[in-house]
């Protein structure tokens, strides 16, 4: 009797987060004041590490509230400030440029649907299972990162690293009077 | 048909979600005139994509993580686009004065 009351409320729940995740990224993209979209970007992320925690990845969620919410939303705020403190009315897209992104994205996101609901239906691989107690340990995360075999991941790891080192050193160098 | 989306949480719902959500902005991405609206649909996509990524690793191997690890991969490389991105940009804004992107392609007066 609980699983079905598990499941029902995951339903709900999603179907709860997805309206304001859709709602939240459709004001982001037609807003006309830079500030904004900022602001409702930070809100389309907060509804995505929800949707993590739905997934049942709860370091993920805390990763994107890290980094997406107080690292780059934080910067773009900064940014925005820096160069489009009056925000200046963008001027207005014309309709038919207007229509044909939604012919478009609309072409994309049916083409999408369709195969999704073709292709996946047909395969029996898909399944939710009980969350295991391996995936569960945050420990497994960690040793699959560090892993120094052939399925570890810290060669993209290192490089990652090494990387945002670079970024950082770079963009001061770029962005120095 | 339409009866499997009222009983329990399956993949084609996350995918339908997911695929919704980058095709809006994927439409930010073409019709936002200033730059930094630019930036900010590609975040959205790339936040979309990292929540594919997550979804394909619970539902084909929930006893693996190699998703989530390839998920946080994808946010680390979005804040470093973006920090790039950001910083181009405050250099196009000091030699332009205006960040609309009308002006990448004039030549200097």
């Amino acid at each position: 009797m609980f699983e079905n009351l598990y499941t029902s409320i995951h339903l709900l729940l999603f179907y709860i987060l997805a309206v304001f995740s859709l709602s939240f990224s459709i004001i982001t993209v037609c807003a006309s004041r830079t500030l904004k979209t900022a602001l409702f970007l930070c809100a389309t992320m907060v509804i995505n590490a929800c949707f993590y925690l739905l997934l049942g990845s709860e370091f993920l969620a805390i990763v994107q509230l890290l980094v997406y919410v107080s690292g780059v939303i934080v910067l773009l705020i900064f940014v925005i400030m820096l160069t489009d403190v009056q925000q200046s009315e963008s001027e207005t897209v014309s309709l038919s440029k207007k229509l044909f992104s939604i012919l478009l994205t609309s072409l994309l996101f049916i083409f999408n649907t369709t195969g999704i609901l073709c292709l996946i239906s047909k395969n029996t691989g898909f399944y939710v299972d009980i969350i295991t107690y391996n995936e569960r340990q945050l420990s497994t995360l960690g040793f699959k990162i560090l892993d120094l075999n052939q399925n570890g991941y810290i060669l993209p790891f290192e490089l990652i690293s090494i990387l945002l080192l670079v970024v950082l050193i770079g963009c001061l160098k770029i962005s120095r009077k | 048909m339409l009866n499997i989306f009222f009983t329990s949480l399956t993949v084609e719902h996350w995918l339908i979600l997911t695929s919704l959500i980058f095709s809006i902005g994927l439409y930010g991405f073409l019709i936002k005139t200033n730059i930094i609206g630019i930036l900010i649909s590609v975040e959205i996509m790339l936040s979309t994509v990292s929540l594919n990524f997550v979804v394909f690793n619970k539902y084909l191997y929930s006893d693996l993580t190699d998703g989530k690890i390839i998920a946080m991969f994808i946010i680390a490389m979005a804040a470093i686009e973006t920090v790039v991105g950001l910083a181009i940009l405050i250099l196009f804004f000091r030699v332009k004065k205006s960040n609309k992107i009308k002006f990448l392609l004039m030549k200097q007066r």
